[in-house]
Parts: C-alpha cells; structure tokens; sequence
C-alpha cells in the first residue's frame, strides 16, 4: 500500500492537467446545453413573448398547452406513430436475430442480409421521405371501356396497400391513417436493422453453455426461444424500448417532410395538420413560426423532457434489477433437469 | 471462449428432413422478400436518375434510362438560376461537408481528451464527472432547443454554421464510448513510460493516446458524420440563406418548387444519399460494430 502511494506521489501534481482537459468539454456544456436548459424551463414559466423573465406567470404556458388540441393530437400522433413502428420492428428484429444467430439453422449469406438490413439505417430521413414518396404515390387512372376509373398506376408500396384496401381510393399519403401508416412503415424501414443488430450483439452474449444445457435436455426451440432468450434479452429489449421510446418522441424529419407536400390545393389538407404533426413539430412550428411563442415552445418541450426522464429514469432501475438475469436462468434449467 | 465454442452443439450434419428443408426454404424466401422490400426504393431511386422527368411521372418502372447526364445537368442548371438567389447543388455539397467534417473533428478530439482525462488522472470530482456524463446521455436534447434557438438569435449566430459546429465539442455518448475503449485497450504505463521521457502532458495526450485509440476515434467519426450529415432539424432552424443551405435542406427546397423536374429533382436526392451509401459500402462492419457497443442510440 505505502509502496504504490510513493509511486504515485511524483504524478500526483500532474494530476491537474485533468482540470485543463475536461474544461472544452464542461465550457461547452455549460454554454451550448446547461445553459439553454434552464433558459427553455425559464421560458415556459414566462409570459407569452416575454425574453426578461421578470414577469414570472406560473402555470399560465401549461395551462394553455392543456387546453390546446393541437398540443394533444400532436401528442396522441406521436404515440400512435411510434406504436405502429415500434412493435413490428422488434418483432422483425427479434426473428431475424434469432435466425441469424442460431446455431443449428445455420443460414448462409448471413452477413449479406444483415448488410443489407442495416442500410437504409445510414441513409438521410429528408431523401427517404422523397423516395417513399415515389413507393407510396398514385400514378395515373385506369379507365375500363365505358370510361370508369377501375384503379391507378402507382409505386410497387402502393399496390401493398391497394391490394390490403387501405388506399381509400386515393393517395394514401393524404389520409389520417394511410399516411400513418406511411411514416410507421418508413421509421421501421429504417430502424429495425438497428434494432436487430443490437439485439445480435445479445444473443452472442449469452453463453454457449446455455443453450448446450437446453439442448442436451431436449428442449424445442420454441421453449428455448420464449425461456432462455427471450428472459436474457429481457434487459436490452428495454434498453432499445426506451431508447426508441425517447427517439422516437423527438421524431420530427420524416413527419415533416411527409407533410409538406400538401401544398396542392385541390386536395383536403387535414391529413397534413392533425394526423402527422408530432410533439418536437409542434414545438418547432411554435418556436420558429411568428409571433414565436417561445413560452408555449419551452413548456411544451419541459413536458416533453420530463415523459423521456421518467422512462429513462424507470429503466434504470429496471436495468439494475435484472442485472443477474443469466444466473436466474441458470437455476430455472437445474430445476428442470432435478425434475 | 473459444474453448467453449468448440464444446458445444455437436452440429449434426445429417441430411435434412423433408419438413426441415421446407421450412428452410420458406426461412431463406422471408430473408431475400425483406432483402427486397428494404432495397427496392435505393434501387428504384437509382433506376429513376437515368430516366427522363416524364417518364419518372408517368409511373414507377424498373426500365433503365440514358437520361443520367441530362438529369444532372438539368439540376446543376435548375439551381445555378438567379431567380433562386444562389441555390447551387455544388454548393450546398460543400456546405454539407465543411458541417459535418469539422463538427466531427471537434467532437471526437474533445471526446477523447475529456476521457482521456478521466482514465489517466485521479482528479477530485472525478466519480461524480462520470457518474454525470453517463447521466447526460439519457437527457433528450429537446429541452434545450427553444434556449438554443433563442440564445442564437441574441448572439447573432443565425446563418452561421457555429449553432452546428461549437456544441459538438460536448458529446457525452462519444466520451462514453472512448471511455470505454481507452479502459479496455490503454495502459497507464505508456503515460508513465512517456512521461519518463520528459514529454509534457499534452504532447503525450496527441502523439501517445491519440495514435493508440484510432480505431474509436475512427468508429464515432463515422457516426459524427453520419448523424452530421443526415441532420435536418437544426439547419432548417438556424440557416435561412440559400447560399448556407446544407443538402438536405436542398432536397426540402426542391419538393416545394413547382418549377424542378422530377428527373433533376431525383438526381438532387442521390447526390445527397451518395455519399453515406458509399461509405456504409466501404465501411459498414466498423459502423455495426459500433452499434453492437452502444455508439450510436
């Protein structure tokens, strides 16, 4: 103990340099996260339009917001997206962890589908939106002989829906649910190859002796599946759940850019405010748009943050919890092979 | 490890039941249909580029082209119009860059010297330091955006790229992960070894520390850039000016404008996904590499 203490003494002075190497990151920090925090809680506490914070109104932004429907149908929109995105992409991701990681299916040309899975993770929302729009859109009218409209030439996506009878006879991208179901499809497009990687990265944890145990016993795959994995990846299905979760309440790009091509006139508009507008819209078209209510925005993004903290903070502990997940397992196959 | 693996699963290589090889089939059908389904739209933006704008209108078509020249000169002509006030595709190219490359550089060296910081030296506060950036990760960015955009406009930064590039320097996530690479991958002892030699602490921190992390620096280059260069948000809020726009803002302008044919308009939005395709091409085991340890959310 005194030995390694009188080593470390001529170092100790050195240990100032510390202070110098995290000062860029604590400076900027402060001045580029910190600050602009507490400003945006300030501001949601402040009058409308107020920049000095003297005129201190409570709850006046809170309670506006709560009356506000936009506020809630940007709210309802967000959840809603997020579910229809959300639940297939981690059951597509899950099957296709499981079958890529499975030692007796042993597929071939495994790298090349997680390859190509993982690609569209890369590519930028603003272009994705416009290339789906090419996918989803309705082309011309079919005419039979007696000059009936029978259907519509379209993108290969919007036949898929055509033919589930969800295109209500008409662009799918202009309906409340359609266009729902437009944006869910693009975010699992884009997300469930990610998702899926993660959850490789699980499996590939868990140690081989597991599986071998269950084998030997004889178990079906489907009771390793639902027993061993499922139980084990517990933990970072959560973790991908509220990651997803806060990712997906910030969700703004694809949305947005779905919208703004409702700029035609002739066609009903209210697909384009009330079915796609989603919490960080609202809190953007409140801050940037005139007369730049900065209070609604500020209160609007403290509601916000604290839904993301509560669920960051309620994994956390859920994560600690199930910390010795592998072992439980472990015990649970002991008890089936006493039995 | 390897030692287990080589215990385990006596593969059994006889042959395949009849149900076995079906379901086989039918597993290998499911992957190539998805396979399909996710490359289906890079392909047919792809195809698109090299057909003529009427021809795009007319309906989706798997048909090759020989319009890709015309379509890319029509673009580069379409926002080289003075009416456009300075939308230049080339332009914007090069602002998507100086963007993305800079605020990468500066999030990865202050990321590293931040963890270096706190895996070489025991400074007072220095617990409480880690305990807070890994706290900071789980804080979503949002709150802060109406004090940001605010803060902007007070300190005349609207139209500048500092709203972009300054606040890279603080990178939680990427301190997090160089944390983690410099605990598994970086002794100490070079440090001592170094200082030995008489060299000064920060030399040791740029010729020691940053050659031996390379692969870490190079693995949240990778995602500074790609989360950089995809980024939508931010300059749609602080740039107005055309002459400033990045790429995707270009690709947001050119849908609202009636007059851009659809085969240019195409060609705008390859030009804006070329670049992360090629690099996803070249270099997707670091980037799913990278996601398996948590670097990018």
């Amino acid at each position: 103990m005194f030995k390694s203490k009188r080593i470390r003494n001529p170092n100790e002075k050195l240990n100032k340099w510390a202070y110098l190497f995290i000062a860029p990151f604590i400076l900027a920090f402060l001045f580029f996260s910190l600050y602009p925090m507490i400003s945006s809680i300030a501001y949601s506490f402040a009058n409308e339009n107020e920049t000095v914070y003297e005129n201190f109104t409570t709850f006046s932004n809170y309670k506006i917001i709560f009356e506000d429907v936009n506020f809630w149908h940007s709210f309802i929109n967000t959840f809603i997206i997020f579910a229809m995105n959300f639940i297939p992409q981690i059951i597509a991701a899950m099957f296709f962890a499981v079958l890529f990681t499975n030692k007796r299916i042993r597929m071939k040309g495994k790298g090349f589908f997680k390859f190509v899975y993982f690609l569209p993770n890369v590519l930028t929302a603003a272009t994705v939106v416009i290339i789906f729009r090419l996918m989803f859109m309705r082309g011309a009218a079919i005419y039979d002989e007696n000059m009936q409209i029978i259907g519509y030439e379209g993108g290969p996506f919007y036949h898929v829906l055509r033919f589930l009878g969800m295109d209500m006879f008409t662009n799918p991208l202009y309906h409340t649910w359609t266009v729902r179901i437009v944006i869910a499809f693009i975010l699992f497009w884009m997300w469930f190859g990610n998702s899926m990687i993660v959850f490789i990265t699980g499996i590939n944890g868990i140690s081989d002796e597991v599986f071998e145990a269950a084998d030997v016993d004889g178990a079906s795959p489907w009771r390793v599946f639902f027993q061993i994995t499922l139980p084990i990846l517990k933990p970072i299905m959560l973790y991908s759940l509220i990651t997803s979760i806060i990712g997906g309440l910030q969700m703004f790009d694809i949305p947005y850019l779905i919208r703004g091509q409702n700029l035609d006139p002739s066609v009903p508009v209210f697909a384009g405010t009330s079915s796609t507008d989603t919490i960080t819209i609202y809190i953007y078209e409140k801050m940037k748009i005139a007369p730049h209510d900065y209070g609604i925005a500020g209160a609007a993004s403290v509601i916000l943050f604290i839904f993301s903290l509560s669920l960051s903070v309620a994994m956390y502990f859920v994560l600690f919890k199930e910390k010795n997940y592998e072992k439980k397992i472990w015990r649970r196959i002991k008890k089936y092979e006493q039995v | 490890m390897n030692k287990s693996n080589s215990v385990s699963f006596k593969l059994r290589k006889t042959k395949l039941t009849p149900i076995q090889l079906i379901s086989k089939i039918i597993l290998y059908v499911i992957c190539i249909a998805v396979a399909f389904m996710v490359l289906l739209p890079i392909i047919s933006l792809i195809i698109s580029v090299t057909r003529e704008s009427s021809e795009i209108d007319a309906g989706f078509s798997f048909q090759i082209g020989t319009h890709f020249g015309d379509n890319l000169t029509g673009l580069i002509d379409h926002l080289h119009d003075p009416y456009e006030g300075g939308y230049s595709i080339a332009r914007a190219f090069l602002n998507s860059v100086i963007i993305s490359v800079s605020s990468t550089a500066l999030c990865i060296y202050f990321s590293a010297m931040t963890a270096y910081a706190c895996h070489v030296y025991d400074f007072k506060g220095k617990a409480f330091f880690e305990k807070f950036i890994i706290f900071l990760i789980i804080i979503p960015g949002q709150l802060g955006a109406v004090g940001f955009y605010t803060m902007a406009l007070k300190l005349n930064w609207m139209d500048t790229y500092i709203p972009f590039i300054l606040p890279a320097i603080a990178s939680p996530s990427t301190v997090f992960f160089m944390r983690q690479y410099l605990k598994q991958n970086f002794s100490r002892e070079y440090v001592d070894a170094a200082r030995m030699d008489g060299a000064n602490e920060f030399i040791t921190f740029n010729r020691i520390c940053l050659p031996f992390i390379k692969p870490a620096l190079a693995t949240m280059a990778l995602f500074g850039v790609i989360s950089s260069w995809n980024n939508f948000m931010g300059p749609m809020t602080f740039l107005s000016k055309p002459e400033l726009f990045t790429l995707p803002q270009i690709v947001n302008y050119m849908t609202n404008d009636a007059y851009i044919q659809t085969g240019p308009y195409y060609m705008g939005i390859l030009i804006t996904a070329l670049p992360m395709l090629l690099i996803y091409f070249f270099l997707s085991r670091v980037i799913m590499k990278g996601v398996s340890a948590g670097g990018l959310k």
